[in-house]
């Protein structure tokens, strides 16, 4: 999958989750709303924990580097 | 007296006895040597005694003296006894006890020297040197060198003294012994008598023009007080007090603090001394350096330990917060989640239970339908039933087709001997037609 920005990959779900939520939907495009609409949490939520560990790890290494001197 | 003429010698004769009649035993006299120093070896010593005027500094009266050489071990002692304070020379105020004497060869009257007051002379060396000090101090001339800066390493020194005494050799070879790098610059000067005060001066100034020098160093050895008394002096005072640099003095040895020593920046009581107060400043310099480079160190360890644990607690600050910002996310997400998973199903269901209420709807509507229907049917069954050819037949009535199935409607349908058949309510008669109607 091309890479997606996340605040687009929000907006994006957003839409779809207020599409789902209204009635409007069709029930045609129901399943394959929802099954794009997981794939971009998946997409977020990876993300998210990619972030949570890069920043870890950048943390970790600052205060490892500290150690060295 | 006899009127007659007198030849020399009888005068002389006559006013060596007024004289001796005037003075019949010693007198105290005190005065200011003037020529003493032609004596050096003679064994009887010639000098005067003047008198000057004090403010002009004329010689206002003077008196030849003789110490004969009988004597002069007895003077001697009685200098050495006191302290050695002093040796008779030019220009020191003395007092003696002597005997008025004419000596009729020369026809001039003459004190032979009995004894001498040593305290007179330090008295008035003491004096002298009180009202110099006096005098100094009031005009500022013994402040002013003090306020120069002292240099922080004095280094490159600028020495007056005479060369190769034993106050220059103890002065370099403290230098030498700190073991650093001194660079003295050696002005060879009169220490001693009265041609020191001048050369004094003009060694300060031709130094103090040196520009490399940090500083000047007046020094010489111990000697008697009127041997140092030379540095007493007014000129030397003034030189110093006008010089650029700071000039330090150790002249002596424990008890003697002369002017040049008043008017130096800093004195101490010998060369030694002197010298040790020079590597004292420079290795106090050192000593200071090597803390203020401790204190950089320090400081700097200090500071970096604490940045350090800021920029620490930055980090850790960046992470709750990013982690905190992440995990909001996350139950944004939760949240997304949780809709995803309930709404379509929702949706879904809502649709099938519309589709069955539109199918139940569907069913209700029919089942009226057809019932209503139904009932229109059977009203139809029932006029159906009345009118129904059947019940007709049972009622009696029949009817009669050709056997081509044509319905015998009037007589001349039916032609005798034609076949035909009649229906009734429970079955069929064949039957041939005999005659017709009319």
């Amino acid at each position: 999958m091309t890479e997606i920005k996340y605040s687009k990959a929000i907006k994006k779900l957003d839409e779809i989750i207020s599409k789902i939520e209204g009635e409007e939907i069709d029930v045609d495009e129901l399943a394959d709303n929802v099954k794009e609409a997981v794939d971009l949490l998946k997409v977020c939520k990876n993300k998210i924990e990619k972030a949570q560990m890069d920043v870890k790890k950048v943390v970790d290494g600052f205060s490892a580097g500290e150690s060295d001197d | 007296m006899d009127t007659s003429v007198l030849t020399v010698s009888q005068l002389n004769g006559y006013i060596k006895d007024v004289l001796n009649m005037g003075f019949p035993s010693g007198i105290w006299l005190c005065g200011e040597i003037q020529g003493y120093n032609r004596n050096r070896d003679k064994s009887h010593v010639f000098f005067e005694l003047c008198e000057k005027d004090p403010i002009t500094k004329d010689i206002m009266a003077r008196i030849g003296l003789v110490i004969f050489s009988g004597r002069k071990m007895f003077i001697e002692q009685t200098l050495k006894n006191a302290e050695n304070a002093f040796t008779l020379k030019d220009d020191i105020e003395v007092k003696f006890f002597c005997k008025v004497d004419f000596y009729p060869p020369h026809g001039a009257v003459r004190l032979i020297v009995e004894n001498i007051d040593p305290v007179y002379t330090l008295g008035k060396i003491a004096q002298e040197k009180q009202r110099l000090i006096a005098l100094l101090k009031e005009n500022g001339t013994l402040d002013k060198n003090k306020k120069l800066e002292l240099p922080l390493v004095p280094l490159n020194l600028g020495l007056i003294t005479s060369h190769d005494s034993a106050a220059y050799n103890d002065f370099i070879s403290e230098l030498q012994l700190s073991g650093y790098g001194f660079k003295v610059f050696c002005r060879n000067t009169v220490m001693q008598g009265k041609a020191t005060p001048a050369d004094v001066c003009q060694a300060i100034f031709e130094l103090s023009r040196i520009p490399a020098l940090d500083a000047i160093v007046i020094t010489r050895g111990g000697g008697s007080i009127a041997d140092l008394s030379c540095f007493d002096s007014q000129i030397i005072a003034e030189g110093i007090a006008a010089c650029r640099l700071p000039v330090f003095s150790g002249i002596g040895h424990e008890i003697n603090i002369t002017i040049t020593d008043l008017a130096a920046h800093t004195y101490q009581k010998t060369p030694t001394a002197i010298a040790q107060f020079l590597t004292g400043l420079v290795k106090g310099f050192l000593t200071s350096l090597e803390e203020r480079v401790v204190a950089v160190v320090d400081g700097t360890k200090e500071k970096l330990k604490s940045e350090n644990n800021r920029l620490k607690n930055c980090a850790l600050d960046v992470q709750n917060g990013t982690n905190d910002f992440l995990k909001q996310h996350h139950l944004l997400l939760a949240a997304r989640q949780e809709q995803l998973k309930e709404r379509p199903l929702t949706l879904l269901n809502k649709a099938l239970v519309r589709i069955e209420a539109g199918r139940d709807a569907l069913v209700k509507d029919l089942r009226v339908r057809f019932k209503a229907e139904d009932e229109k049917l059977k009203n139809f069954n029932r006029l159906l039933e009345l009118a129904s050819p059947l019940n007709t037949l049972k009622r009696g009535f029949s009817i009669t087709r050709l056997f081509d199935g044509t319905l015998v409607r009037s007589t001349k349908q039916a032609k005798p001997g034609s076949k035909i058949l009649t229906e009734v309510s429970d079955g069929q008669l064949k039957a041939t037609v005999e005659g017709g109607g009319k």
